[in-house]
């Protein structure tokens, strides 16, 4: 159906269009507005334009999303990423997996984001809000013109497809239908931030509207864009059968970069709205997130790095180069020269003070990311230099970030019981010295029972003091006025009510902590095997016997999977059959030569038995690589604490967040 | 000290042996001392030369399965660890560690990476000690 396809080409521009105009339309209308009179009624119809920037978007990924499903070969993008094998999902989740799809999927979470700030209702907002919508408009502008000139889904293609490529192997996994959205949806939502941010600089604002409005959509994009490394890490995990959840790559490294400023920001607002300290830091904060995802944009597209996540060398490289400069230098240069509030007079009575805790923790996230920055930088810096590229493995990584991180989750559970302004040396030393005992104790039993290496103890002892204390605060919290009479669930939940952005703080470093603990213990004490066995061979790992009963395989006839093949391993514990694990590989029509591997996992809350088959030959003799991973699960499991801790944090002060945003 | 106080360390003293007595007893399951563990740490510390940002325990292509069973030949015939990984240093260039020495270029990140951690530290100390001073 060729003719459908180039009416959806024509209609696709033509929507683009509609938003690319409206766009402009918004940006000079901002520009133009030098009358205070007149700013209700120009921004009114600012907010008529992004809903119209919205609607240009939503019929554009619609009809993409109808070409992707109804096998539309007329467009390119459709020949190169979708194929008529794939099931109806897999098919519109080719809508992010090519370069000008995700491109268009970043346009239209910024335009979401904009839509939903601009229908703010706080009075005050919106006049002051004009400079961010206006600015907001011209980042979506900035975004849509790459997707009309140099990289658009709705290209044409010249000759007759009756079958496409189809999807890449590695991306049919269910997770891969929420993953990549909910990144790009996070990066994207950063823009909100930087307009809020950059709009403060121009206007030489400091109201009570904006600093909220800059807290709650820094907290919005950290819980997108935490929940969307996650999902990364989880899918990681299941599909790439390496038995890691994170490899430093460079494009994981871009994906959490933005995420320390934010967090940063978010314990920095704190000091701001109580000291009126660090009022330009916490600006140039806000606009950093941005810049930092416009960076890992321009690593994933420009084909400057080399990674499995980016996309293939391309004309919009240099572009991103260039938006990237422009949103650095934009707010240095402005802030370097508008900034303009005098900050208010503080009052710091003594060190031991929850604002000595946060100044050190910001410090200390400050820290990790230039270390992150330099070990992603550097292959490029050394091609640029002497010619040869020097990757920076995990290795660098764990050897720098890991104590990193652990002196963080210290100084975090050290912050945890500090009041403002000063707090009195004896209440510390009687609110530390539970959960520092307890956790100290756990942590030498841990090196009795056989933990070895001093500093994954160390991290132990962090990890565990971290839970201890933050659980013991939100305790003390909850059985504080006991004298009042209320029922228990009114009392477990007041100081979530009372103080969410306190406790729902707490709830996250509860989440990380216990992160920490998982990813410590699956790292450092997981025990690897690799095994080359006959059918019907039985080979041990510990308590654990595995008995290799043959080869399997299937044709499932779907979503370009030519056939799915492994062996059938039998789990037993203590001569108890476990499970019946059936790991292989999925070899793919459009990929012969790059089978996926199907893992097999035998999961519990003590460990996780991750087994995977690098291959067999015709006699079915199989090599098959065992890993036992002590705690995984607490991983994922803290990842949903820290999840609900943020939605804790978010709740803050009003509970229609949509209202207030 | 009350009893209910007493209840509640018992019990999260419990849970938490628990746990860490679990990462422990299943971590001590594996002998270290064995020429497939020993295998498996030298592996660690050797990157795929073909991959770009692939460890050599992770690529399934032909030649990283030649270098594996090689380190299991190595080590059976009785070569150390050290010894086995200058080998496939000379033979495939330092690129295929996975470590980065501080040595030649090299040095850049690691001068950075001191950098990152040092300039904060200093921060810390100054903007602490303005603020006991009463200066913004």
């Amino acid at each position: 159906m060729p003719e459908i396809g180039n009416i959806i080409g024509i209609a696709g521009h033509t929507a683009l269009g509609v938003s690319i105009a409206s766009s402009v339309m918004c940006v000079l209308l901002g520009i133009s507005s030098k009358n205070t009179t007149e700013l209700a009624v120009i921004y009114r119809r600012q907010q008529s334009l992004v809903i119209l920037i919205f609607i240009g978007l939503v019929v554009s990924i619609s009809l993409l999303v109808y070409s992707l499903a109804t096998d539309q070969f007329a467009l390119k993008y459709v020949v190169e990423h979708s194929s008529t094998q794939m099931q109806i999902w897999y098919k519109i989740a080719s809508l992010y997996s090519g370069q000008a799809g995700s491109l268009l999927i970043w346009t239209f979470a910024i335009s979401l984001s904009t839509l939903l700030l601009s229908r703010t209702r706080t009075a005050a907002f919106q006049y002051r809000g004009l400079n961010a919508i206006t600015l907001l408009a011209l980042i979506i502008l900035a975004f849509l013109f790459p997707l009309i000139f140099l990289s658009s889904p709705f290209q044409l293609t010249n000759r007759v497809f009756t079958e496409g490529i189809g999807l890449n192997p590695l991306l049919v996994d269910p997770t891969m239908l929420i993953h990549p959205p909910m990144l790009l949806l996070g990066l994207a939502s950063t823009a909100i931030p930087f307009a809020i941010s950059l709009g403060m600089i121009i206007s030489r604002t400091a109201s009570t509207e904006w600093s909220q409005s800059l807290r709650r959509w820094a907290l919005i994009s950290l819980l997108i864009l935490s929940a969307g490394n996650f999902l990364g890490a989880w899918w990681a995990y299941t599909v790439l059968g390496w038995g890691g959840y994170w490899g430093w790559d460079p494009v994981e490294n871009c994906a959490i970069l933005p995420l320390i400023p934010l967090a940063v920001l978010l314990h920095s607002k704190p000091l701001q709205e109580r000291l009126g300290l660090f009022y330009t830091w916490n600006l140039m904060l806000g606009c950093l997130p941005f810049v930092l995802a416009i960076f890992g944009t321009f690593n994933v597209r420009s084909g400057l790095i080399t990674s499995v996540h980016s996309f293939a060398e391309s004309d919009i490289g240099p572009y991103f180069l260039g938006l990237l400069a422009l949103t650095l230098l934009a707010p240095a240069v402005l802030l370097s020269v508008r900034t303009g509030v005098k900050p208010m007079k503080h009052n710091y009575d003594s060190v031991l003070s929850i604002e000595t805790g946060l100044i050190i923790n910001n410090f200390l996230l400050l820290s990790i990311g230039l270390v992150i920055l330099g070990g992603t930088l550097f292959p490029v810096a050394s091609e640029l230099s002497n010619g040869a590229r020097i990757v920076v493995g995990p290795l660098f990584f764990a050897d720098t970030v890991g104590p990193l991180l652990a002196i963080l989750l210290f100084f975090m559970a050290f912050t945890a019981p500090l009041a403002w302004t000063k707090t009195l040396k004896k209440n510390y030393v009687k609110r530390i010295k539970f959960p520092l005992s307890l956790a100290a104790l756990i942590s030498i039993f841990a090196a009795f029972l056989g933990a070895s290496g001093f500093i994954n103890v160390l991290a132990i002892f962090a990890s565990v003091f971290g839970v201890l204390i933050h659980s013991f605060e939100i305790y003390r919290a909850v059985t504080k006025n006991t004298a009042i009479k209320s029922s228990l669930y009114d009392r477990a939940f007041r100081p979530f009510k009372q103080n969410p952005r306190r406790y729902g703080g707490y709830i996250t470093h509860i989440g990380l902590a216990v992160m920490a603990i998982g990813i410590i213990a699956s790292t450092a004490y997981e025990s690897r095997n690799r095994f080359t066995v006959e059918p019907g061979e039985s080979f041990s790992v510990g308590n654990y016997s595995f008995e290799y009963q043959g080869l399997w395989g299937q044709k499932p006839e779907t979503n370009g999977i030519e056939i799915e093949a492994g062996t059938e391993i039998t789990l037993l514990e203590n001569n108890q059959i476990v499970n019946i694990l059936r790991p292989g590989r999925r070899f793919f029509y459009s990929a012969p030569n790059q089978p996926v591997a199907i893992v097999d996992i035998d999961s519990n809350l003590i460990r996780d038995v991750y087994v995977f088959t690098q291959g067999w030959n015709e006699k079915q003799v199989a090599e098959i690589q065992i890993l036992i991973k002590p705690l995984v699960q607490w991983l994922w499991i803290g990842a949903g604490i820290y999840i609900a801790g943020v939605l804790v944090s978010l709740s803050a002060r009003d509970r229609s967040i949509l209202k207030n945003l | 000290m009350k009893i209910k106080t007493l209840n509640r360390i018992l019990l999260v003293t419990i849970l938490m042996c628990i746990s860490l007595g679990a990462v422990t007893s299943v971590a001590a399951q594996t002998p270290e001392s064995s020429i497939e563990s020993q295998a498996l740490a030298i592996e660690d510390q050797l990157r795929c030369p073909v991959c770009v940002n692939e460890g050599l325990t992770t690529c399934a292509l032909a030649l990283c399965n030649d270098i594996k069973n090689s380190i299991r030949t190595q080590l059976a015939d009785g070569r150390s660890p050290d010894n086995i990984l200058l080998f496939f240093e000379e033979s495939y260039g330092t690129q295929i560690r996975s470590g980065l020495s501080p040595t030649g270029f090299n040095l850049w990140l690691w001068s950075w990476t001191a950098a990152s951690i040092i300039i904060p530290i200093i921060a810390i100390f100054l903007i602490i000690n303005r603020l006991r001073n009463g200066t913004n």
